[in-house]
């Protein structure tokens, strides 16, 4: 049994599902000691369309992290992704309550729950509110507490869900004896673990662009003003490849990762690549700039689509703190020159810190490394583990043997 | 991540039961594993309980056979047991034991005080066995001589023990005071806290008598008093000489070392004497090494006609 309370977090993507748990040894510190990465099947576009095989798929990763870190989970912080999660901006403006007009706490509390109970359809629920900052009396303000004014206004960017489509993913875990500790949208995650603070106060734009699905955060002033989730992915170019080259989709795969690049240079105008690259009966040469016309001309559409939903967003159509690109299709070569090319900034490959092992530091595990230090500077992760090691003995065995949730 | 109260929109409101839609045999296992792990537990508690329910009908049982043994009751018997002649009636003269009281109160150190100023015992124990029982051991002096102090024209009888404790003797019968030889010519020692203070170097006299009475009994039986005039208790000493007077007024010098030679050296004479018809001797004097001095009495006493030894 582990000294100190453990936190797991796990996305569930197209392509994989990566479970990764963490000894929470205080408020700042974590150790990870497990971890798991399994194939993911039932799951297009980060939405479950074969529960089955999704659960079958999701309980393996679960099992193999539990073996890894030798404990036994009742808690997850889930990553959420899919087509399904859209975002708007809500403000809640009360006036400031006090004879001095000084705001008070109780100001704050007010603005902030009028802005978060903004009325959704009924199929959808919040997922996240995520803070952009208060202004009093017009004047954007980061802490409002104890200034002078009369109309205080909270700012949130508020990200909600189809609840069938969460409820299923919710479901998964569920089925495994697992509880879902808190939901978070995959491109907060990304963006959080791969900015850094001048970056965020700059204004940067993270795309985190796994197999199924594109998700996009916008920072400005250190606030994410906006997120989304394109259903568009490196499954895409595999499939666009598929098409283009009558291909299955394996082979198609297989070329993508072994001679696959986002744009084509001069310097590849000789180079050829043969289809099957066994070089078998019915196997052909092709100049290379056919394969990568296909690619480029996907990604080019990914970051135009990414693009035309920020471009209101951006001053002068400016991302002045540049673009940072992640997830595991952003490993595809010189998508960093695309994104160039289309967004008209500096662009680089986000990278995980270095206190994680270098397998970790890879694009592809920024959501579910993101997650977990969310969830530990959150502070609910702790206390959560502490609330659960420190209820009543009763509670614990009930919970053991099913008698309770 | 910002804090998401559960309101009517929020997915927090999306209930999570232990689903069996979606169960897999690695599901399936963790649950099995976790009911286990809950049973264990439950079984490691009930176990806990059961031993400490053994725990305490244990130690009720022990604290049961404790009282068994009994509380405290009311002083009702006395054993008692001494290696010498007292008596359990001089016992209970003497301490007035406090019967009735209970034996948990009754001041064991008070009544071994008592019996500790007893020239005549040696070392007491007492021992409360409860519930209602006293148990007093004795240790006596045992008596080598008797001596008659003279005060006034008072005489009084002390008995003198082997280790030369000069004491009043109690309880001890006629016959058996009657068998011990007199001792005189020693000067005692008033002890101001009562009493006499002990013979010095009397553990040799005493010594001397012991081995008599043990290997020539005859000769010890008719011996009546012994003087120590010349034996001032160092054996050694230039001229020291143990006198003893028989029943039949013979006078026999002893030198106070090798007392078993001239024991041997007396008997022979003594059946010397008796086989030959001679008259009684009237001092034999054995303090000459390997010679003895031989004086007779009148003629008209024969040791065919009185008895010597």
């Amino acid at each position: 049994m582990k000294s100190f309370p453990c936190i797991a977090a796990i996305e569930i993507g197209t392509a994989k599902t990566v479970v990764l748990v963490g000894e929470v040894l205080s408020k700042k510190r974590l150790n990870l000691i497990g971890m798991s990465e399994v194939p993911s099947r039932g799951i297009q576009k980060g939405e479950v369309v074969d529960f089955k095989a999704a659960s079958e798929a999701t309980h393996a990763a679960l099992e193999a992290a539990e073996k890894s870190a030798k404990i036994h989970l009742d808690k997850v912080y889930l990553a959420q992704t899919g087509g399904h999660l859209q975002g708007s901006f809500h403000t809640g403006t009360v006036n400031v309550n006090s004879s001095d007009n000084i705001v008070a706490e109780l100001d704050i509390d007010r603005a902030t729950k009028e802005a978060k109970q903004k009325q959704l359809a009924e199929d959808r629920v919040y997922v996240h509110h995520i803070h952009n900052g208060f202004s009093l009396d017009e004047r954007p303000l980061a802490e409002p507490l104890g200034m002078q004014g009369q109309k205080l206004t909270a700012a949130y960017w508020s990200v909600h869900a189809d609840t069938k489509r969460l409820r299923d993913m919710i479901h998964l875990l569920n089925a495994y004896g697992l509880t879902v500790a808190d939901v978070m949208v995959s491109s907060v995650a990304s963006a959080k673990i791969v900015t850094t603070l001048d970056e965020r106060k700059a204004g940067t734009l993270v795309i985190d662009i796994g197999a199924g699905t594109t998700d996009y955060a916008l920072y400005r002033d250190n606030f994410i003003i906006h997120t989304g989730v394109l259903p568009l992915g490196g499954d895409h170019i595999t499939n666009d490849l598929s098409l283009a080259f009558r291909l299955d989709r394996a082979r198609a795969e297989t070329l993508k990762c072994d001679m696959g690049k986002a744009c084509w240079l001069k310097e590849d105008q000789n180079e050829t690549f043969w289809l099957l690259r066994d070089r078998s009966i019915g196997d052909r040469s092709f100049p290379k700039k056919a394969l990568v016309a296909v690619i480029e001309a996907r990604v080019k559409e990914i970051f135009q689509i990414i693009q035309k939903k920020i471009s209101p967003l951006l001053i002068d159509n400016q991302i002045s703190g540049g673009v940072i690109l992640t997830g595991g299709s952003a490993l595809l070569p010189r998508m960093n020159l695309v994104a160039e090319n289309v967004f008209g900034c500096g662009v680089r490959l986000g990278e995980n810190p270095s206190w994680v092992r270098d397998d970790l530091r890879l694009p592809p595990y920024s959501t579910v490394l993101g997650l977990l230090t969310q969830a530990l500077s959150d502070g609910s992760a702790l206390e959560r583990s502490k609330k659960n090691q420190s209820a009543p003995l009763w509670n614990r065995l009930a919970k053991m043997l099913h008698l309770t949730h | 991540m910002a804090k998401t109260p559960a309101t009517s929109s929020n997915w927090k409101t999306i209930e999570q039961p232990k689903l069996k839609r979606g169960m897999t045999p690695q599901s399936k296992g963790k649950r099995i594993k976790h009911f286990l792990k809950g049973m264990a537990w439950i079984l490691g508690i009930v176990l806990m309980i059961g031993c400490g329910w053994v725990s305490v009908q244990g130690y009720q049982f022990v604290a049961r056979w404790v009282s068994a043994v009994g509380p405290s009751q009311p002083l009702s018997h006395v054993v008692f047991e001494s290696d010498g002649v007292l008596s359990k009636n001089w016992l209970e003269k003497k301490l007035m034991l406090p019967w009735g009281t209970p034996l948990l109160s009754v001041d064991i150190h008070g009544l071994k005080e008592i019996l500790e100023k007893e020239s005549q015992i040696q070392s007491v124990v007492i021992e409360r066995h409860f519930p209602s029982t006293l148990n007093i051991y004795l240790k006596e002096l045992q008596p080598a001589a008797k001596i008659l102090v003279r005060e006034g024209l008072k005489s009084t009888l002390y008995l003198v023990s082997e280790n030369g404790q000069v004491y009043l003797g109690e309880g001890y019968s006629k016959g058996h005071l009657n068998t011990l030889p007199f001792i005189e010519g020693v000067q005692l020692r008033k002890n101001p806290q009562g009493g006499f203070f002990p013979l010095e170097g009397f553990q040799a006299l005493s010594d001397f008598l012991a081995q008599t009475k043990l290997y020539y009994p005859d000769l010890y039986r008719n011996w009546r008093g012994i003087s120590c005039a010349r034996f001032k208790g160092q054996p050694d000493a230039l001229g020291a000489a143990i006198e003893v007077k028989t029943d039949n007024e013979s006078v026999i010098v002893f030198s106070p070392q090798k007392p078993l030679d001239q024991l041997q050296r007396l008997e022979y004479i003594l059946n010397y004497v008796a086989q030959n018809g001679k008259p009684l001797p009237k001092r034999i004097d054995l303090t000459l090494e390997d010679q003895a001095a031989v004086e007779f009495q009148k003629p008209s006493k024969t040791v065919a006609s009185k008895k010597l030894k």
